[in-house]
Parts: structure tokens; sequence; C-alpha cells
């Protein structure tokens, strides 16, 4: 069933070149766009796994969620010893210029980014959560376009879920924590590594995409500066830009991307913002682990989902295991991101290994240990031949009147042979995600 | 109690005219359990609406704007405010926390007295972007330390506990600077002697350091200060507020007016004993009811009396007049 997409690999990644879908990464502080390349097969979920995914996802950014409002309001989960301090206020993601703020509707993430892989033993294990700016959900709604366009056959056999919902789904939660006025998608600018979705995603979901020049903060409001002068109020942000550079008078004040003023319009709920920032407080890997509390605690529900093992090396339990073990397990950086700072300690020669426990012993709260999932490999196509590859998944979870999870994903796969790291910033591709709609 | 007479005066002028001009002042007195503003006056020049909010760190913020070019902007504020702090607060509060064996530290993983909506004191144990130490400070606190435990002994204080230090909690070190060095700072207990380490900082701060004009600016490092040996009351502050953090005691940095004339003034709070007791290192003292808050933070980056931004190609210049009178001083 299969065939067509796979003969029509090739032009399905020249249309995709032409339409400009890139990614720019930054080496040696040189801006360089390369492309993004497309894998013809794509992960099929079944019906009932999705349902399974659904209620699990939805649970946890409902979690996250309240875990954010709480942080920034009344921190009962810190004081009720569930999360130790420490890893709320030593986390570079949280920002004290947020505290005190509350978002339209309460929501904080709006938009999240959950990567998911799948084990051997079948299960679902949650890696990460990106709360912050989680992109790539622009790259399968292109492709499924352009292989619905090349292949149309494929999906008439296939009882494939319409992926291109996403812009609906994105409208309609940007509408209902709008404060009134136009919807925004605001962006740095074409250097930006994901410029082509903000692009994308801002015509799609009918929203202005703009730069942060053509915004003006006064009065207390938020205002869109149109060519010819006139203004129009702004009522819902959905923002590419990250916390540290939103706004020079809150945070960086060297930031030249910014929207002055944008913090005090917000913090005074003339305009919703997303995601909130100071979000980053909760997709921290330190904080990953408390995440199965906080569903406990916030919503009184079991997880759904699991996280993979996970080891803190903050407590000292953890610890002596982490450097018991540290040959087998793969340790993370909590302050890195885009898939630096992640070491598998079976790559390590023994003094490498002596190098890693020594940091993990001088800066316990800077580690996390996890034991390697083997995760269930997709085939690829490569020449001729079909080759197997780890991937992962990312699913996109959007809260608004109610918390859903989109019925596709961006499923991102190594083209090394030998590398778990499936981060588009690392060189992998990505493919389709299909959710069987029966 | 005290009551002062606040005038404070901000004039920036610009070589030419600058447009889109943002503004957030952080010049109005705090209210707290200490102040309190019985009357208040805010002029600015040209006229613009303010809108005044709480930052996420406490303090009043006033925010505005001015679109149109202009080529000067004055802030005029008269406030009176009502002072009563009592310069051995925190001694009463020691004994009261001893008599119900409470020190708002018991478990650093279930911090008691933390703020809603606000930046608790649990933040202010960790070094900020001014207020990063460096070995040289390190060795240095090593010093006071035993010059400290000396200290305690002369005065039949009881004997410096060399195990865990007070605010630690049960976890290990924590953040990348600094914390780990806490780790072997053997302080006293929190209840006797403890509550004394403080001031002891201050006075040493106070001995190493020669307060001069002209060495440093707004973005020096409390490290760049230390090694300089000098500074003004913004370096005093950051050098002290990264001090105690490093022995474990949350510190936080604070900005405001003291009785007199001149310019703003800036020293410390640390926490103690579930509530913030307010050093001034510059003067070498506690301070008193002749200080007016308007804010704080994790160093001067949180507190600048003004942030702003503009366009325009000019350069700026910015004067600053204060003066603080006690009202009941003519009276005595």
């Amino acid at each position: 069933m299969l065939l067509d997409l796979v003969d029509h690999k090739e032009s399905i990644n020249r249309l995709l070149a032409r339409y400009g879908v890139k990614f720019g990464i930054y080496k040696n502080h040189e801006f360089h766009e390369q492309l993004f390349p497309f894998d013809p097969i794509p992960r099929v979920i079944p019906r009932r796994e999705f349902d399974y995914l659904d209620r699990g996802l939805s649970q946890r950014v409902t979690a996250l969620n309240c875990f954010l409002e709480d942080i920034y309001s009344d921190k009962k989960i810190v004081k009720d010893g569930v999360i130790p301090a420490d890893f709320i206020y030593s986390s570079k993601g949280y920002l004290p210029q947020c505290e005190g703020i509350r978002p339209p509707k309460h929501i904080c993430s709006h938009i999240s980014g959950i990567d998911l892989v799948q084990g051997k033993d079948g299960n679902w294990y949650v890696l990460e959560d990106n709360l912050r700016i989680p992109s790539g959900a622009s790259y399968p709604m292109i492709a499924r376009d352009l292989t619905r366009q090349a292949a149309p056959e494929a999906f008439a056999r296939n009882h494939v879920e319409d992926n291109r919902g996403y812009a609906a789904m994105l409208r309609e939660t940007m509408e209902y924590v709008s404060t009134g006025g136009i919807h925004v998608v605001l962006t740095p600018g074409r250097y930006n590594a994901a410029f082509f979705e903000h692009s994308y995603l801002a015509e799609r979901s009918g929203s202005v995409l703009c730069m942060p020049q053509d915004l003006v903060a006064e009065g207390g409001k938020l205002y869109y500066r149109q060519y010819e002068g006139r203004k129009l109020q702004v009522g819902a942000v959905y923002r590419r830009i990250s916390d540290e550079y939103l706004d020079p008078l809150t945070f960086l004040p060297e930031s030249l991307i910014g929207v002055p003023g944008i913090m005090e319009v917000y913090a005074a709920g003339n305009v919703a913002i997303l995601n909130a920032p100071g979000n980053g407080v909760a997709d921290d890997k330190g904080i990953y682990y408390f995440v199965p509390h906080m569903i406990k605690y916030y919503l009184g529900e079991e997880p759904i989902l699991r996280n993979a093992p996970t080891y803190l090396a903050f407590y000292e339990k953890d610890r002596t295991f982490i450097l018991e073990h540290l040959s087998r397990l793969v340790v993370k950086d909590v302050s890195e991101a885009g898939g630096y700072g992640v070491v598998f300690g079976s790559n390590l020669s023994r003094e490498e290994l002596g190098a890693l426990a020594e940091a993990v012993r001088r800066e316990p709260r800077r580690f996390i240990a996890q034991e390697v999932v083997d995760f269930v490999d997709l085939d690829i196509v490569e020449g001729e031949a079909r080759v197997p590859r780890k991937a992962d998944l990312r699913a996109f979870v959007l809260a608004g009147e109610t918390t859903r999870v989109w019925p596709s994903g961006l499923t991102r796969f190594s083209r090394n042979p030998d590398s778990f790291v499936v981060n588009s910033s690392q060189g992998g591709g990505f493919k389709d995600t299909w959710v069987l709609s029966r | 109690m005290r009551i002062l007479k606040v005038q404070y005066e901000m004039r920036l002028a610009f070589d030419g005219p600058v447009t889109d001009h943002y503004f957030r002042f952080r010049c109005l007195p705090m209210e707290d359990d200490a102040q309190t503003v019985e009357a208040l006056e805010l002029h600015l020049e040209p006229a613009c609406a303010v809108r005044e909010r709480t930052d996420g760190f406490g303090s009043r913020m006033c925010c505005g704007e001015i679109l149109t070019p202009h080529d000067a902007l004055c802030v005029r504020m008269n406030a009176r405010v009502r002072v009563e702090r009592g310069a051995s607060d925190h001694e009463l509060r020691a004994q009261a926390a001893r008599g119900t064996g409470h020190t708002g530290y018991e478990d650093a993983n279930r911090p008691d007295g933390l703020a809603a909506g606000q930046a608790p004191w649990f933040l202010y144990r960790y070094p900020s972007g001014l207020t990063k130490p460096d070995a040289a400070m390190r060795e240095w606190l090593d010093r006071v330390r035993e010059r400290y435990a000396l200290f305690c002994r002369a005065m039949g204080y009881p004997e410096a506990d060399r195990g865990k230090p007070p605010y630690c909690g049960s976890g290990p070190g924590i953040t990348a600077e600094g914390n780990t060095g806490r780790q072997e700072i053997g302080l006293p207990s929190p209840d006797h002697a403890g509550t004394r380490f403080p001031e002891f900082l201050m006075h040493e701060v106070y001995r190493r350091l020669a307060y001069a004009q002209g060495h440093t600016h707004v973005g020096t490092t409390a490290a760049e200060a230390f090694a300089l040996g000098r500074g003004v009351c913004q370096d005093y502050a950051h050098i002290y507020v990264t001090l105690c953090r490093m022995a474990g005691f949350p510190a936080r940095y604070a900005a405001g007016m003291v009785v007199g004339e001149g310019a703003t003034h800036a020293w410390a709070e640390v926490w103690q004993d579930g509530a913030w007791t307010a050093y001034d290192p510059t003067h070498d003292c506690i301070v008193d009811d002749r200080y007016v808050k308007v804010s704080h933070g994790r160093d001067f980056a949180d507190c600048s009396v003004d942030r702003g931004c503009f366009r325009g190609a000019a350069g700026q210049e910015q004067t600053v007049y204060v003066k603080v009178e006690d009202c009941a001083a003519g009276r005595e």
C-alpha cells in the first residue's frame, strides 16, 4: 500500500525544498539553512493506541498547566513538599518576573510538544516535555498536503485522520484565550531556525505574521501597526521569540527582537501570550522527574503515561545508583536542550566515565540519569533499500477550552544507524504520523 | 517610629529628540510591615499617563511611555512615609523563634513563608548575574568564618556547629556556582550565634572595602568590585549579598533612600528566623527608621530606579536628586 509513497520520495522532497521547508541551525556561530529530509513511510498509529496516548497526554498537560499556575501564584506543591524548592528556584526557566501574573483563562502551556518513544516492549515512554516554543507541527502538515497530491490513492485506501485540522485547533486555542482583538504570530525574522513554520502557521491559522517592530504597546494595550499607520488591537500573540528576548524592559535589556512593554500589557490581563513566559520552569529535565507526582498531586489520578525510568542525582540514593551504573545509563545535563548535553555511558572510556562521575558528584542538581529505553526502529527509505532507524514522536497538545491532542505529530528519526538522538538540530529527518481513524 | 518626607527627582536629558520612549520607574516607597505611605505625589514632565503595578519581586513599578518626540523627561516624587522598623527586630524574632523551636528552615525541601505571587525568599539563596562569587571571595569568607569562630568563643557563645550548615536543608549542593562551597561551611546553628553572623559579616565587609566613586559602574559584578576593594553602595550591597548567600543565608538587594540629601542608596536584607532583617554594609549599621525602601530583588538589575528604552541616536544624561527629611527631627 505504501509503494506509491516510496516512489514519491524524491519529488516530495523537491517540493518541500521549493516551499522553503527548511531548518536553520547555527554551527560555529554561522547560520546554515538545511533541508529537513522527509521520509515517505509514515509512522502509523492504530486508533486504540492513539486514544490511549490522547488520554495520557491530555492528563499530563493538564497537570503541567496546574503546576505552572501554582508556581507563579500559591506555590502549594512546594509548600507541601512534593517538589523540593531547589528544583524550582535554581532552575534557569523559573522567571521571578512572572510571579503574580495570571494568564488569561489560567492557561500557561497552550501548545505543548511532548516527546515520546515506543519501547520494544510496546509501551510508550515520555522522554521530554516542551512547553516553551515547541516547533515542528508544520512539517507533517505540509508533507501530508504534498503526499495527498502526489499519491491520493494511498489515502483512499487507508483511513487516516486528516491532520490539516491543526490550524483550526490553533485558531480555536488563540480565540479562547484572546482578550479581544486580532491574533498574531510573532517571529524574530527569517534567520530563525523555524521561520518557515512561523509563516506557514500564521497563514493557515488566519493570524497576522508580524515582526517585533510591528507591535506597539501603548496605554496598557497592545497594537499591531499596519503599514499605513493604522493600529489594530491585539488579543493573542503566538510568539516564537524566547522569554529572555521578549521584552527588553523586563528581561534582557539588550534584546533587539523584543516588544518593549508587552509584559506589562500581559500582566494587566490585556493580551494573551502563547505560551506563557516562565514555562521553562516546568520543562526542565529535573522537573520531568516530578511530572508523575504532579499528576497525582493536582488531579488525584494515576499517571496514564510512563516516564522513562529516571534517577535524580539530587537524591543521595539515586546518586549512589547512578554512580554505580553509570556505564549503562544515559546522563542528561538539565541545563541543555536540543540534544546537547546528552551522554550515553556505554560510549565513554574509563577516563571519561570517571570525569562524568566527578561532575555528577560535584553538581548533583545539574544531572539526571535514565535507563536507555530500547525503542522501536522504523523503516526509512535509503536509496533502493529500507533500513531501520531510531525514531521518536513529538505529540502536540493544545490547551484551550479543552485540552486536545492533535491526531498526528512529528516523527523524527536519526539518520545515523548508531544514534539514539533524533533532534532536528542534530541533523535528523522526519516522517508524517498517521493516526488511523478506525 | 519616624515620619519621613521624601523628595525624589530624576531628570533624563537627551542630546536630541527621541521617540517610542518606554520607561519603568521603581522609585515609590514600598508599603510593607515597616513602611506606611501617608501621602504620595508623582509628576512627570512632559505629562503622561503612568500605570502602577507590583513587579514579581514585590516592588512598586510605574509604567509609561511617550511615543512622540521629546528631548527630556523629568520625574518628581514627593512622599510622606511613616517608618517603623525597629533596629533590633531580628533579636526579638530570634527570641520568639527560640521559644517555638521554629526557625523557618526546618526543611529546605518544604520551606515556610513562600509568598503567593511573589519571588519567595528561597530564590535569594542563589547567585544572580551581578552576584556570582569567585575563588577570592570564597577564600575570604573562609577567613571571616575563622574570625567569627574566635569571636564566638571570646563572647562565650556556643561553639560553632561544624556539622550541617544551617539553611541547606537535606539536599546536597545545588547550583552551578557557590553552593558546593557552602557544603563545607560550618556555620553555627541559627538560633544563637548564627543570628549574629550576618552582622559580623557586615562589619568585615565594611572594613574590607573603601568607599570610592568612579571606580565601578552599574554593571560591575560583586567579584569585580571585591577584587578592586572599593566601590559605592551598590557594590557594597552586591558583595555582602553574595557572601551571605555563600554562607547559607538567603539575602537580597534593597534600594531606596536614607535621611539626608544626595542620591539613592542601596543595602541588603537577610532572611533570618522567618523574616527579613536589613543591613547597610556601606554605613556598617543595621537599617533603622531613617531608611525608605523602594525596591528589592536579586541584585541591582532587578531594582534599577529607572529602566527604559527609546528610539533615536541620542545620548542621554541622567541626574538624580534625593532629599529625605525627618519630620519629627525639628520638634525633638
